[in-house]
């Protein structure tokens, strides 16, 4: 009878567990705001030996829409040697109840080569499943191993905007005794219970609520609480490796990625040698290297085991003439020797997101590499895998940051420069010639630099049908624009970009009764606004500021005049000020003066608002139209 | 003199081509060509390109063998993108095939480079298909890529064709087959471009099989273009641009074998009516009526209702009980049953299923098959199968023919998604023989918008209420970009859409006027529009039916198609402030495109306190030739104009 018991309570107990994926049982603030839920998000790493890792995964996701179908995440991706054991998904109803099961055979398996790659032997497992009821539940189970412990899992408690979750747990487990290190990072407002035991440690959260989207906010990984995870000895596709400090990193890194790598034939060392001839400055020795390496050579990505982490051999780039960011970075340092150069590999996390190494947290981080020429005067920087940046331009791609320098001696963490918001400048002078009452002719000389110039030098290679499309977009408030003759001036020695833009606009004006209005701001709006943000949660972050300033004379057609005067408008804000003017020059003839200067830097949320009313602001008086009316002669 | 240059000039292009082309080896043309003068925005040009297939007995097995020989001039450094080379075949059923003899040289500066055989990669795409993947190494502007390789393949299907066109130039480009007389395929030749060199022959007894002592005769074609442009897309509201490509097109329609067995494949249309109603993926699919009879709750097929009604609640339960996957699948992997229990399904599984529910409930349904606006529009001389890429349901109840398709949920009875506006189909009948059919698109496709409008000069602002009517197309566009956001971000979406300043409140869809083909919508908004000043300029445009003009380019290479027919209509009311008169109003203005196949309409008049403006934009037609490609651009400008530039003056008293 006691046994009847026991059983009878361990079913209901069962059942009452198999119930779970009940949408109902979410936690109603949990499922606030979301497109998805994450039910329950369980990790299990165990680190076997130095070359063998062990990971152990439950990931139980309710969808709640089609924006939410992303956050499933039942894929694998893998490598040669790593061996997926079990992947497996159950779907679930809105009640719970099994709809599907996918098993191992029924996942695609593809090649997960990605745009920009020739070729790569990562391949990927995924699930295949078209949802045709929302809510619906997917648990995705999977285990896997792999030889490579360089990258330990980090873990977020939370994926995106607009996913909650409901349980969150991981744990490492080193059982070898490789010391590891464990960063936690805006565990802040949350309660996150951490258990450190022996071998390891452990995270479990709870009932975390879904995050809206804001404009111009901080990066979702800057506040969001995660763990980061790295192993002072690790393995790597076949190669060992250590790295306690940055330096030490570095240090595995030159001896065991780059050492021997750089060497060139007599034949190349001698021609290049050649090349320079007669110059004793390093930094021209290094703009013909660089412009020797640029006109030569491409980039082609091949990642195959160890070589996505080692580059190709200098003598290999110099017989093909092709190699990948890590390969051609590797020959200019090369080539750069033969002549006499010293220069360093260096590691970065490229992107507009402008995100650093973490200096105190060293593992292996950053998905590009480049090249660090440090001169007795400066610090050049050469992006190796372009063939039109400029020497020494860093642009937003790897502005601002810290990165990985390495030497012989070990890794050295430096930042990259900023361009400060006035660098990041554009002047354009405009000459607008108003015929036949309401057609224009113009032309505009446009000068850039720093980011500005970033968005702009590799146009010189537009085709004709390029640059119509590009100025009629970048001046799409101008119906009937017809391009005239476009000239481009790419000066990379002062890292100045100019373009000579001549166009012609018919019934730019507007007749209202017997008056002509007239917008005169016609070569540069900035028109955009940020949306609305009704309750603003986090700060406003400004990545990048500039400077523009404008100066358009404009010939009006014969017998006409403003007939009120535009009062010179100013205004000095927190994120930089705006200021437009509108003068007679001559008779007939009128001088528009605008000067926009944007601040980059984090402001309070409250900012926010403040911010976009300037922007307003800013793009009504871009708009402003003056009215010209008949002399009485 | 005049005639010694031609002569010249002629000699000099037979002599490209006249002599024997080895792999490797540059003719003085190629190794000293510098520019394209014909096209000098071109970025690479192909200055030699040949195909060849023919059949050959290879271990024993019959193959059909692809042979490739390219020669690429790299014009700039744009042009490098070209040195990637990816070279796919095709796998299925245990069967696959073979890429051999794959050889590449860069020749720059004077100079052969290799590409290294341990430098051409395998690449798994999916189920079906793979890739070799290779670049050529030392690519400099001014290099000539050149490579060859041979496909053996047990698919003799796979002899497709030849595409003359491409998204760089070619100089010349030929295509040779040697066909043994008992396969039999059809061609078509499309595009603009004619061919220059355009030779068939017969060589005899060039094919034999081992074990068979019969020899066939094989059909040796020969065909050529030079100086082929460069395929260029256009920008908005056009069909597929295969429309236009200029290519040849091979389908496998019969082979004879030497057992004197003739294996049919797609022939005439007689042919095809006859494999359609055995195909277990589409005509078998269709005879699932017991299944659903069984399977779907009774009271809707079995109602008292007209058919009309029956068909219409048919329609929508499909609609309802599906989610459509994303895929066409026509010919392929179709289960209905299968589909149907899961609620997932591709558009064949779906619209068969609304097939086999309708005939299950008495009304006479047929399948359509058609392909869509991307697709290419079918041939029409031959039945060539996989132009077709889509299937649709066509019904005739009481006189009228209604085309449905159940994937999209917001999709109204008898409309097609916009993808399927692409001219006819065709039917394919169970019983009876298959027919072409028309597509005529919905022609009641509109917006009507109302505006009530008053102004308050002193904080320089509009407000009023907007009552818009949509229907047809822009009714489903509408409802279906309602139902995929949240009711905050429609609104957002309405405040961009419209001039800048603009801010919706009280929005309301008014349910008891709208229906499946119309939906109403009203609700109130501020615009900070207005300058304050003794003089009030205001623009009455404050909902817009486009703000830009859709077409920029200078030239269109290829017609302009919207598909169904447009039309917008605005009216705005607007109360003079207290305190002001009209001063002036904007000139009327009557545009109409040549054949009226558009017509522009805008007028301003005074009524007691209001002025009244009157907006209408109609496009009569559905394409519109390249030829008039101006017109239309500047009636689209004169339309964008006139919403953005028209200013009332009011002046206070």
């Amino acid at each position: 009878m006691r046994f009847y018991f026991l059983f009878l309570l361990s079913l209901s107990f069962h059942f009452l567990f198999s119930q779970d994926y009940n949408v109902n049982n979410i936690p109603k603030g949990v499922r606030q705001n979301a497109d998805a839920v994450v039910r329950l998000d369980k990790m299990d790493v165990v680190i076997r030996s130095k070359d063998q890792m062990e990971v152990n995964s439950k990931r139980v996701v309710t969808v709640f829409n089609e924006e939410g179908n992303e956050h499933v995440q039942a894929y694998a991706f893998y490598e040669k040697k790593d061996k997926v054991s079990a992947i497996e998904a159950i779907i679930y109803n809105a009640q719970g109840e099994v709809i599907k099961k996918i098993k191992k055979r029924d996942f695609l398996d593809q090649s997960a080569i990605g745009g920009g790659t020739l070729y790569s032997d990562s391949r990927v497992l995924v699930m295949r499943y078209t949802p045709n009821q929302y809510p619906y539940t997917v648990k995705f189970t999977k285990e896997y191993s792999t030889p490579n412990t360089a990258f330990a899992p980090n873990w977020m408690f939370l994926d995106d905007y607009r996913v909650g979750t409901e349980r969150s747990e991981f744990s490492f487990t080193v059982e070898c005794g490789i010391p590891f290190r464990n960063k936690e990072e805006n565990f802040g407002p949350y309660q996150i219970e951490t258990e450190a035991t022996t071998q390891g440690i452990s995270y479990k959260a709870k009932n975390l609520k879904a995050l809206e989207r804001e404009p111009l906010s901080p990066a979702f990984r800057d506040f969001a609480p995660q763990v980061k995870i790295a192993l002072n000895e690790f393995h790597l596709e076949g190669v060992d490796g250590k790295a306690k400090s940055w330096q030490e990193l570095g240090r595995w890194m030159n001896d065991e990625l780059l050492q021997g790598r750089d060497d060139l034939d007599d034949g190349t060392i001698q021609y290049v040698k050649n090349l320079v001839k007669g110059v004793s400055d390093p930094l021209e020795k290094t703009r013909i290297i660089y412009k020797y390496v640029q006109e030569n050579t491409r980039y082609i990505s091949v990642q195959l085991g160890i070589g996505g982490w080692m580059p190709i051999s200098a003598l290999d780039v110099d017989r093909v003439k092709y190699g990948d960011c890590k390969g051609l970075t590797n020959y200019t340092k090369a080539l750069l020797r033969a002549v006499g150069v010293e220069s360093y590999y260096t590691v970065v996390q490229a992107g507009r997101q402008m995100k650093s190494l973490d200096e105190d947290f060293p593992s292996m981080q950053g998905n590009h590499v480049f090249l660090n020429v440090p001169l007795e005067e400066k610090e050049v920087w050469l992006e190796c895998t372009s063939q039109k940046t400029p020497v020494n331009h860093l642009g937003t791609f790897t502005d601002n940051r810290n990165v990985l320098k390495i030497t012989p001696k070990g890794g050295e963490l430096v930042r990259t420069r900023a361009y400060s918001d006035e660098e990041n400048y554009q002047f354009t002078q405009g000459e607008f010639i108003i015929s036949e009452e309401k057609d224009v002719k113009g032309k505009v000389k446009i000068l850039s630099k720093g980011s500005q110039y970033d968005q702009k030098y590799w146009r010189t290679a537009n085709t004709r049908s390029e640059q119509e499309e590009f100025y009629k977009s970048y001046w799409n408030y101008v119906q009937n624009l017809s391009l005239g003759q476009v000239k481009y001036q790419n000066d990379v020695k002062n890292i100045e970009f100019v373009e000579d833009v001549e166009f012609s606009v018919e019934n730019y004006l507007t007749t209202a009764g017997d008056k002509l209005l007239l917008a005169p701001n016609l070569s540069n709006r900035n028109l955009g606004v940020p949306d609305r943000c009704r309750d603003r949660k986090r700060p406003l972050v400004l990545k990048r500021g500039y400077l523009d300033e404008d100066e358009f004379i404009i010939h009006l057609s014969a017998g006409y005049t403003p007939e009120t005067w535009v009062k010179p408008f100013k205004e000095e804000t927190k994120f930089g000020s705006y200021s437009v003017a509108i003068e007679p020059k001559e008779s007939g003839v009128i001088l528009y003066k605008r000067k926009l200067l944007i601040k980059s830097g984090e402001y309070s949320k409250e900012d926010y608002k403040l911010y976009r009313d300037f922007r307003k602001k800013v793009a009504r008086y871009d708009n402003t139209k003056i009215v010209l009316s008949k002399k009485e002669s | 003199m005049k005639k010694v240059i031609v002569l010249l000039v002629l000699f000099q292009s037979i002599s490209v081509i006249g002599q024997e082309v080895y792999f490797g080896q540059l003719s003085n043309f190629e190794s000293e060509f510098k520019t394209y003068e014909k096209d000098t925005t071109a970025h690479a040009v192909y200055l030699y390109e040949k195909g060849e297939n023919y059949f050959e007995v290879r271990r024993g097995y019959v193959r059909l063998i692809k042979k490739y020989h390219a020669r690429i001039k790299i014009l700039d450094k744009e042009g490098f993108s070209e040195a990637e080379i990816t070279i796919p075949y095709y796998h299925s059923g245990g069967r696959t095939e073979i890429v051999g003899n794959i050889e590449g040289i860069s020749h720059t500066q004077g100079l052969k480079y290799n590409v290294v055989q341990s430098t051409i990669y395998d690449v798994e795409v999916n189920e079906r298909w793979s890739e070799k993947r290779f670049t050529f190494p030392n690519v400099q502007v001014g290099s000539i890529l050149e490579y060859t390789y041979e496909i053996q393949s047990p698919f003799f299907y796979n002899l497709n064709g030849w595409a003359f066109q491409e998204h760089i130039p070619k100089i010349y480009t030929q295509y040779n087959a040697e066909i043994p007389g008992n396969y039999i395929y059809n061609r078509s030749l499309l595009g603009e471009f004619s061919l220059d060199v355009n030779e068939a022959s017969i060589k005899s007894d060039c094919f034999s099989v081992p074990g068979v002592g019969k020899q066939a005769d094989c059909e040796v074609l020969k065909y050529a273009m030079k100086d082929v442009p460069a395929f260029k897309n256009d920008e908005e509201y056009m069909l597929a641009p295969s429309n236009y490509r200029s290519r040849l097109e091979f389908e496998l329609s019969e082979y004879q074998g030497f057992d004197g067995i003739t294996q049919n494949f797609t022939k005439s249309w007689k042919d095809v009516d006859k494999e359609f109603r055995t195909d277990g993926d589409i005509g078998g699919q269709l005879r699932k009526k017991n299944y659903f009879e069984r399977n779907i709750p009774l009271e809707i097929i079995s109602g008292n209702e007209d058919d009309l009604v029956k068909a219409k609640n048919l329609y929508n339960f499909v609609k309802l009980h599906y989610t459509w996957n994303g895929k066409f699948g026509i010919f392929r992997d179709n289960n209905v049953k299968k589909a149907f229990n899961e609620g997932t399904g591709n558009v064949a599984e779906i619209n068969i299923t609304l097939i086999n529910l309708l005939n299950a409930s008495g009304i006479d349904t047929d399948l359509m098959v058609l392909s869509t606006r991307k697709h290419g529009l079918p041939k029409k001389s031959h039945p060539v199968m996989s132009d077709f890429n889509y299937v649709v349901a066509k019904v005739e109840i009481e006189g009228t023919t209604y085309l449905l398709d159940a994937t999209e949920k917001q999709l109204p009875f008898g409309m097609l998604p916009y993808r399927c506006l692409n001219y006819y189909g065709r039917v394919m009948e169970l019983d009876g023989d298959s027919y072409w059919y028309d597509i005529a698109p919905q022609k009641q496709n509109s917006r009507a918008i109302r505006v009530q409008v008053k102004l308050d000069p002193e904080n320089g602002l509009a407000n009023g209420v907007v009552d818009e009517t949509s229907k047809g197309y822009d009714a489903y566009f509408k409802r279906t970009h309602i139902a995929s956001v949240t009711e905050e971000e429609y609104l957002e979406d309405i405040e961009k859409e419209n001039i800048d300043g603009f801010y919706v409140d009280d929005y309301e869809i008014v349910q008891e006027k709208s229906d499946e083909k119309n939906l109403v919508e009203r609700y109130s908004f501020e615009a900070e529009e207005l300058q304050p000043s003794e003089t009030i300029y205001f623009n009455p445009f404050l909902v817009r039916y486009f703000k830009n003009n859709p077409f920029k380019a200078e030239t269109r290479n290829y017609p302009v198609d919207f598909g169904y027919l447009r039309k917008f209509n605005y009216m705005a009311n607007i109360a003079i402030p207290e305190g002001y008169k009209v001063k002036e109003l904007p000139k009327p203005i009557n545009l109409a495109l040549p054949d009226g196949s558009g017509v522009l309409r805008f007028n301003t008049s005074k009524m007691k306190g209001d002025v009244m403006v009157v907006f209408s934009f109609q496009l009569r037609a559905t394409q519109y030739k390249s030829e008039g490609y101006q017109f239309i651009k500047e009636f689209f400008g004169k339309a964008v104009a006139t919403q953005n530039q028209t200013y009332l003056v009011l002046e206070r008293e």
